[in-house]
């Protein structure tokens, strides 16, 4: 398989009997927007977790800028350049908006506060809580948080994990106007959600993912009718 | 001075918690150990800074030993293995220190001798240095945590280590590095109770009992505030000690724990996510 | 044998039987107590200054020795009733400490720091070997506690309770009534030893109460492993005769020791007994379970129930009702309170308000997100709780995701009358598995209510005669599966467009 950027080639998860996730292929390229949607249980967090290295893969493999890599630990694709945003967010609650940022940041002092400033410009709202601590943030908050932690490192794709949940409407339509922030300075994103209304905006691709198994994929038109998706869902 | 001995050893001890998730029930032992180290060294002629030097080395290097026996190999079985192992730890610090200098109580020699008489009360010139010591370790260590940037990493990956691994954070190596921190705090809390109190192999136990009960007290884990009610817990001993009797102090203590645990186990400041190891 | 070997003989039956009981507290049920030590020092001073003070002859103080520290362990499992892992053990130590500070500074009752001396014992146990038997019979008394307590609660409920506390509560094991009783049993055996103890060495002291009586109890369960007494037994000895035969090394071996038991925990976590798989093998025995058939049409009835977390409504006032024969498949996206209702049904968690109602006789099984199975143990022995006659010897960790979840679904049938409650238990199952795991529904729906939440809602439509679709905490659309998979509203949740505003079309 080749790709410009990320490649996943066949990836299982489980018994290679019956595995439960997979044997999947995918690829992201360079700047384009990939949505996985899917309900939910149908592997779509998995998926992203593998690539990150959280969990394990049993089979298949994941290749970066056309060539493989072993992932033995999370901080494996971290390194390469792939940022992530899990899901439910998960900011590091004890330390301040400012902290958050800088602590994954690796490098000189100066160019961690230039960067520090870049995420104020992008997430104007953040600006004026960076010094409380995190967990007193709202959802929304967290979630512009936690994608300008996940771009410190200058990242050339961004996994976002179901980043609508539960946040209240209004923050949800920020969080996907940031995203598409992401997209304009040309970093690739691969997101997964369930709430397609969104998704099917801003995405460039769509793969729909139910039990574990790719059961459709293509342009975003395809899928703006709600019914087209309500079936896939809902259907047998 | 207890009150600086108690708080240097409670703050190693959220430490390791908080950085490592690990409750290091051999803490105490570390900080006996360093103790009758401090005792070698002393006996070697070292005095005053180079004493309470080589107890924080020796302590760290002990926090060190911890986190690979009881720590590292265990993280993956249930918690209480690690709890256990660190009990076991303890047993065989408090055994070869008994080995080494027999069981009996001792006061252990002062770092600094002399002292003043000022308004009528003695302070031990070992008192102040303690004092001085806990302070420069209260600084040091909020200072290490709160404006370098292995301490922001330290805290980070405290807090969510899968998320902090995921970013790219060297999230063992920080953990083992807060263990041997731990350690040196430990050693230092060792040198400095070792000459008020009588020391004696076992003593580790009620150490680390105490420490347990500051970072309960003040919300599992959360550093500093441990630190602080260390200290409280020091000041109510002295005051209780010499109101009444240092054992009425002590089992006082115990029953306000005892009553604390079984209506507010959260602490009195309240842990940040309700976390609960 | 000589006059010092009965000695020793004797405090190692002590020393034995304080860690049989523990055994009982730690081994069994999974409490990490840190006070058996203080249960043997009390029984060390009931059982001298009972005769001391009150007359009382040595024949009647030895075994009231054992009930008074059984009656205080009691009290300390109370006051920590409702205490996890670390707090319980933190608990148990202060009072470990508290207890040592009281009969170190008890002076006029204990004779403080320096201890007591005991009254001369009756002219029956003067006698070295009379001694010893006495200890070999404590010993004996510890073992049948152990067997007793092991039988009374059951051995599946017990190692269910260990591994698996939440799922426990469902197959109704009461974790703090077994934790009391555990604690009052291995007290009343602490009690026991610590008063042979006190017989052997004449002379009760603070000493007892140290941490490291505690530590040498901690030792011999840990060399001779968390649920075998005659490992222990062997342990013991081992521990107490230890140090006589290891004289060569002189105070050494205190260390050796030491380093001998880190190793132990290392290596052999399940000590000594680990090394004879076969004695110490354990045979479940079945429970017989009554399942008498329900008379009545609806199994439970709900009505307005609400459970909220920190401020956060998770169950926002839902009625349910079940009936016999219905598969209720519970649908609904994430968060939408699908667990947090089946916590409450099944009794896991109470609501804050509203009311649930279960008909007479009904008992409900249920699975979980994760399958909650005793790891360590065989097929068999998990299915020993509900009764089932399985002699299948596979262990569970060599079992494959789906081969867990089906066995988890037989447990939860074979323990439930009336009620299963299934949690996703189509997620991570191939497609043929799937229709298996179909089939096993409908057949447990002939006789009982199955409810199934499910993500997988085309499988779930597949087989429920009735769809309850839920959104924040509410129910929105209740009725026949081809009907909900079309309702609007359902469709809205799903796809995340906000209900109120409408589909965007």
């Amino acid at each position: 398989m080749t790709s410009n950027l990320l490649s996943v080639d066949e990836a299982v998860m489980g018994p290679s009997a019956s595995p439960w996730l997979g044997p999947l292929t995918l690829e992201v390229g360079r700047g384009e927007i990939v949505a996985l949607l899917g309900p939910n249980g149908a592997g779509k967090s998995s998926l992203l977790r593998g690539i990150m290295g959280l969990i394990p893969f049993s089979g298949g493999q994941v290749c970066w800028e056309r060539k493989p890599v072993l992932i033995d630990r999370p901080s494996k694709m971290a390194k390469l350049g792939v940022g992530y945003v899990p899901e439910g967010r998960r900011v590091f609650p004890g330390l301040s908006a400012e902290e958050n940022l800088l602590s994954v940041f690796d490098g000189p002092r100066a160019e961690a506060n230039a960067r520090v400033q870049e995420m104020w410009s992008l997430f104007p709202e953040l600006l004026a809580r960076r010094r409380s601590e995190a967990w007193r943030l709202s959802g929304g908050e967290q979630q512009m948080l936690a994608i300008g932690r996940a771009l410190m490192r200058q990242p050339k794709l961004v996994m976002l994990d179901e980043p609508s949940l539960g946040l209240a409407p209004m923050a949800v339509g920020r969080t996907f106007q940031a995203i598409e922030k992401l997209k304009a300075r040309g970093i690739a994103i691969l997101l997964s959600e369930q709430n397609t209304h969104h998704a099917l905006e801003i995405a460039d691709r769509v793969i729909i993912i139910r039990s574990g198994q790719i059961i459709a994929s293509g342009a975003p038109k395809m899928f703006t009718n709600p019914d087209v998706i309500a079936r896939l869902y809902l259907d047998e | 001075m207890l009150g600086s001995g108690y708080g240097v050893l409670a703050l190693g001890f959220a430490l390791t918690l908080r950085a490592a998730g690990a409750v290091n029930f051999a803490h105490g032992d570390v900080a006996t150990m360093a103790a009758y180290g401090g005792v070698v060294a002393a006996a070697f002629g070292a005095t005053g800074v180079m004493a309470i030097t080589a107890a924080a080395f020796l302590g760290g290097v002990l926090g060190l030993i911890v986190a690979i026996i009881t720590w590292a190999p265990l993280r993956r079985r249930p918690v209480e293995a690690t709890f256990i192992a660190a009990i076991a730890l303890g047993i065989v610090a408090q055994n070869s220190l008994t080995v080494g200098f027999g069981g009996a109580p001792r006061a252990l020699p002062a770092i600094v001798d002399g002292g003043w008489h000022i308004a009528g009360v003695y302070l031990s010139a070992h008192g102040a240095l303690s004092l001085v010591v806990a302070i420069a370790a209260f600084i040091g260590v909020a200072t290490l945590l709160l404006r370098t940037r292995t301490g922001l990493r330290l805290r980070a990956a405290a807090e969510d280590p899968e998320i902090a691994a995921a970013h790219g954070l060297p999230v063992i190596g920080l953990a083992i590095f807060a263990f041997l921190l731990a350690g040196a705090l430990a050693g230092l809390a060792g040198a400095i109770l070792s000459n008020q109190h009588y020391v004696t192999p076992t003593v580790g136990a009620i150490y680390i009992l105490k420490a347990y009960i500051a970072a309960t007290a003040a919300g599992w884990g959360r550093i500093l505030p441990t630190a602080l009610v260390a200290v409280g817990i020091a000041l109510f001993e002295t005051i209780g000690a010499a109101l009444v009797s240092q054992a009425a102090a002590e089992g006082a203590l115990y029953l306000a724990f005892l009553a604390l645990l079984a209506f507010r186990p959260e602490g009195l400041a309240g842990d940040i996510q309700g976390r609960r190891v | 044998m000589s006059a010092y070997d009965l000695h020793l003989l004797t405090l190692a039956g002590a020393l034995a039987s304080a860690a049989i009981g523990w055994q009982i507290v730690f081994g069994l049920s999974g409490a990490l107590s840190l006070a058996a030590g203080t249960a043997m020092g009390l029984g060390a001073y009931a059982a001298v200054l009972l005769p001391l003070n009150l007359d009382l002859p040595y024949a009647a103080a030895l075994p009231a020795a054992g009930a008074l520290s059984g009656l205080a362990l009691g009290c300390v499992a109370l006051a920590a009733a409702r205490l996890e892992t670390h707090y319980f053990a933190l608990a148990t130590l202060a009072v470990a400490e508290a207890v040592l500070l009281l009969a170190t500074n008890w002076e006029s009752v204990t004779g403080g720091a320096n201890g007591i001396l005991g009254k001369s014992p009756p002219h029956w146990l003067i006698a070295d070997e009379a001694r010893a038997l006495s200890a070999l019979s404590a010993t004996i008394i510890a073992i049948l506690i152990y067997y007793s307590f092991k039988h009374f609660i059951g051995q599946e409920r017990l190692a269910l309770l260990r591994t698996q506390p939440l799922a426990a509560k469902a197959f109704g094991v009461n974790g703090a009534k077994t934790r009391l009783l555990a604690m009052i049993a291995g007290g009343i055996c602490g009690g026991l030893g610590g008063a042979i103890h006190a017989l052997a060495v004449g002379v009760v002291s603070p000493d007892v109460l140290q941490f490291k009586t505690m530590a040498a109890i901690l030792a011999v369960v840990l060399i001779g492993g968390r649920r075998s007494p005659v490992a222990a037994v062997i342990a013991s000895i081992l521990v107490t005769f230890g140090p006589e035969y290891l004289r060569f090394l002189e105070d050494s071996y205190l260390i050796v020791y030491g380093l001998l038991l880190l190793a132990t925990i290392l290596f052999l976590p399940n000590g000594i007994a680990a090394l004879f798989p076969k004695l110490s093998a354990v045979r479940f025995h079945k429970k017989q379970l009554t399942k008498v058939p329900v008379p009545y049409r609806t199994l439970l009835r709900s009505v307005n129930l609400k459970r909220s977390f920190g401020g956060l409504s998770a169950v926002d006032g839902v009625s349910l009702n079940l009936h016999k024969g219905e598969i209720v498949g519970l649908i609904g996206p994430n968060g939408a309170g699908k667990s947090t209702l089946l916590n409450l049904l099944s009794g896991l968690e109470h609501p804050d308000a509203g009311k649930i109602e279960l008909a007479p006789g009904v008992r409900i099984g249920r699975t979980f997100q994760t399958p909650a199975l005793i790891e360590e143990e065989t097929v068999g022995a998990n299915l020993a709780i509900t009764g089932y006659p399985s002699q299948d010897q596979t262990l569970v960790k060599s079992l494959s995701q789906s081969e867990r979840r089906f066995l988890e679904l037989t447990r939860a049938r074979e323990y439930a009358n009336g009620l299963v409650l299934l949690d996703e238990p189509a997620a991570g199952l191939a497609p043929n598995e799937r229709t298996r795991l179909a089939e096993e529904i409908r057949n447990i729906a002939a006789k009982s209510a199955v409810v199934v939440v499910e993500h997988n809602v085309p499988f779930v439509a597949s087989i429920a005669n009735r769809l309850v679709c839920l959104a924040e905490g509410r129910v929105i659309a209740d009725g026949e599966p081809k009907e909900i998979v079309r309702d609007p509203a359902v469709v809205a949740a799903y796809l995340g467009v906000a209900i109120d505003l409408g589909a965007d079309r």
